[in-house]
């Protein structure tokens, strides 16, 4: 059968749809009024009492264009994603909006699908992403958990992320972001396997409060220092471009994290 | 219509063959304009001259090589989705077959052809990204309708392929949408209340009929090749277009299971239940960028097609120029060649100049109390250039004064 050969596609930025102002929801159904009420309620209380959030060097962040926010102490109980974009909304230069990127078996609960893309986090495909990246130019926000930094585990998965992919392809920069405090506010005291190789986390309120366990964190002080970006141009094809470009970034985590935890005199006052 | 492209469209008397023969007729890239269906059209062609088949259209291949027609547009699939007829969609074999004899025919004047079918064909799963490119692969089709869709596009690439420079465009429609439906949600007219899956609203695009009948005539007249997608620009929720609709809905299909209840429904006979369960727990959002770098422009947004398809339906009211004249194949060939006749022949932008014009003025005014100042003033102004009616304008100013 003829392969019909697919028309080029648009040219980055160029012919993305109308924008109607009146509207509350935008294309990706981000609402304004949902975001806005949880930036203004929880997310606040979060960033400024709760977890006494500190952005460090927020202007290394690039004031425009593209690019993928790779930040450390994620994990299935972990909210690091949408207080990072919380930080960057208060404390970057450009203020800029920050999309959370999350599984499609996520995104694919009921009640989640509604309630995380209501909020602006965005589906973990390639596609999608690339679009994001290139054309919207927008930064999306990746988590990975701390111990999943050493080079072997970023050569793998994180090289395998949807984000990074996408990053790869439209030549986006990987923008690191390394945090400390967060993995002490709900210390992981052991986990359980699952079925298919997952393991559940088992934290001091989580499962055995259920649900809740997931609102319960402890007041530590939370430190995040933006790195500098590491390009995703370097290598012979996309594989190693994002292999290069993963393992790098994990270094960089693994040594500002080493570093902001030798800065610190405690974890709760910071 | 002297020179230029010889087109022949299938699926001409359904509202979307008619639509797209219009903006054909009105093309002036396009030469010869045939446009062939097993039924009568509802009302005769400016300029096309229709020929009715027999079921199946045996004649097809015939008249392919009588007319020396260049490029077929193939709205038949298209047309089904259109009208949510699957019955019809599933008895396409046929006419397919034909098609493909009329391509491989030795010395075929076709040179392009252009099937045009639905954005169902990418089926519904989560693994599919949130907005589908034309670079995106279909899924395995699963209902009766995407098996359709598949066989027939495939029927078309394996007809070009064997063609060799036969050129091949495949135009995938969003649902579309105006006054004589609204796609998939059209279940929800036949329900006093649509159940929804708990805990998703999916995201939700379309187009609006004339938008998509235009983006056809496009793809014709600029010769394009390769896939195609057509949907307005914005993507909705599906509580908010249901919203717009004013169409009642509830959460009351479990997460869980719904696809294998329609699995079911499926095989008691209900044809689209698993594209509208896919509709109902997926949903999807379609890039229309590549056929506007191609310079095509949407008229509507997809809530401005919901919108305007609504405010017609809820007045029941219809915004065509009255009662369609019955075609009656003698008297448009005593019309058209007769020596006898002595009114210049149709002209095909005449319609579309008469617009509200031809709507009655008590219709009309009617209709004025709906519309907002920005319109009224387009009115306006488009009633003094035509008709002039005095009431009309008085109430339009009478109108204007009071906002």
């Amino acid at each position: 059968m003829t392969d019909v050969e697919t028309p080029p596609p648009p040219a980055p930025g160029s012919h993305l749809p109308v924008v109607e102002p009146d509207r509350d929801l935008d294309d990706w159904g981000r609402s304004t009024r949902a975001s806005d009420a949880l930036d203004g309620s929880l997310l606040e209380a979060a960033h400024k009492v709760w977890f006494r959030i500190e952005l460090q060097q927020a202007a290394r962040i690039p004031g425009r264009g593209g690019g993928v926010l790779v930040v450390n102490g994620g994990g299935a109980l972990s909210p690091i994603a949408p207080l990072l974009a919380k930080a960057i909304r208060e404390d970057h230069p450009r203020r800029r909006i920050a999309r959370p990127c999350a599984d499609p078996a996520v995104l694919d609960q009921p009640g989640l699908s509604v309630l995380l893309t209501r909020i602006g986090v965005v589906r973990a495909h390639d596609e999608d992403l690339a679009r994001l990246l290139r054309d919207e130019r927008e930064l999306v926000i990746v988590s990975v958990p701390t111990q999943d930094l050493q080079d072997e585990d970023a050569a793998g998965a994180l090289a395998r992320h949807p984000a990074v992919r996408a990053a790869v392809q439209v030549g986006a920069p990987l923008l690191p972001v390394a945090a400390i405090g967060i993995d002490d506010a709900q210390p992981v005291l052991g986990r359980l396997p699952l079925p298919g190789g997952r393991r559940l986390p088992v934290t001091l309120a989580f499962p055995h409060l259920g649900p809740l366990g997931l609102l319960l964190y402890l007041p530590a002080k939370i430190r995040l220092r933006a790195l500098d970006p590491q390009p995703t141009t370097a290598g012979a094809d996309d594989r190693q471009r994002a292999v290069g470009a993963a393992v790098a970034t994990a270094r960089a985590l693994r040594a500002a994290t080493d570093e902001l935890r030798r800065e610190r005199g405690s974890r709760w006052l910071g | 219509m002297t020179g230029g492209l010889r087109v022949l469209v299938t699926a001409a008397a359904s509202r979307l063959g008619a639509l797209v023969v219009g903006a054909l007729e009105r093309d002036p890239r396009i030469g010869t304009l045939i446009a062939v269906d097993e039924r009568p059209p509802g009302a005769p062609f400016a300029v096309a001259e229709f020929v009715r088949l027999a079921p199946g259209s045996p004649q097809l291949p015939r008249v392919v090589r009588g007319a020396a027609v260049e490029v077929l547009v193939d709205l038949r699939a298209a047309a089904a989705v259109a009208r949510q007829d699957d019955r019809e969609l599933a008895d396409h074999a046929a006419t397919t077959r034909r098609i493909a004899a009329a391509v491989a025919e030795e010395r075929s004047p076709l040179r392009r052809l252009v099937t045009v079918g639905s954005v169902h064909r990418y089926g519904w799963h989560r693994d599919l990204p949130t907005f589908l490119t034309e670079a995106t692969a279909p899924r395995p089709p699963r209902s009766p309708r995407q098996r359709a869709l598949a066989e027939i596009e495939d029927a078309a690439a394996r007809a070009a392929d064997r063609h060799g420079a036969l050129e091949l465009a495949t135009v995938r429609l969003a649902d579309p949408v105006g006054p004589a439906g609204s796609g998939l949600l059209q279940v929800a007219d036949r329900l006093p209340l649509l159940p929804t899956v708990l805990g998703f609203d999916p995201p939700l695009q379309v187009v609006q009929e004339e938008d998509a009948a235009a983006a056809v005539a496009h793809v014709v007249a600029e010769e394009l090749a390769g896939p195609w997608i057509v949907a307005a620009d914005g993507t909705l929720a599906l509580s908010e277009a249901l919203r717009i609709l004013g169409r009642a809905h509830a959460p009351l299909l479990p997460p869980w299971g719904s696809g294998l209840l329609a699995g079911i429904l499926q095989r008691a006979g209900l044809a689209a239940a698993l594209d509208v369960a896919g509709q109902l727990r997926y949903g999807r959002g379609l890039d229309n960028r590549r056929l506007k770098q191609t310079g095509f422009a949407y008229r509507a947004t997809t809530r401005e097609a919901l919108l305007g398809a609504e405010g017609v339906r809820r007045r029941r009211r219809v915004l065509h120029p009255g009662e369609p004249e019955p075609y009656d194949p003698e008297v448009e060939a005593f019309l058209r060649y007769s020596p006898s006749v002595r009114e210049a022949a149709a002209d095909p932008e005449a319609a579309e100049r008469r617009g509200v014009a031809a709507l009655e003025p008590e219709a009309l005014l009617d209709l004025l109390p709906s519309l907002d100042p920005e319109a009224l003033r387009a009115l306006r102004a488009h009633e003094a250039d035509g008709p002039a009616r005095r009431r009309i304008l008085d109430e339009i100013d009478l109108l204007l004064e009071r906002r």
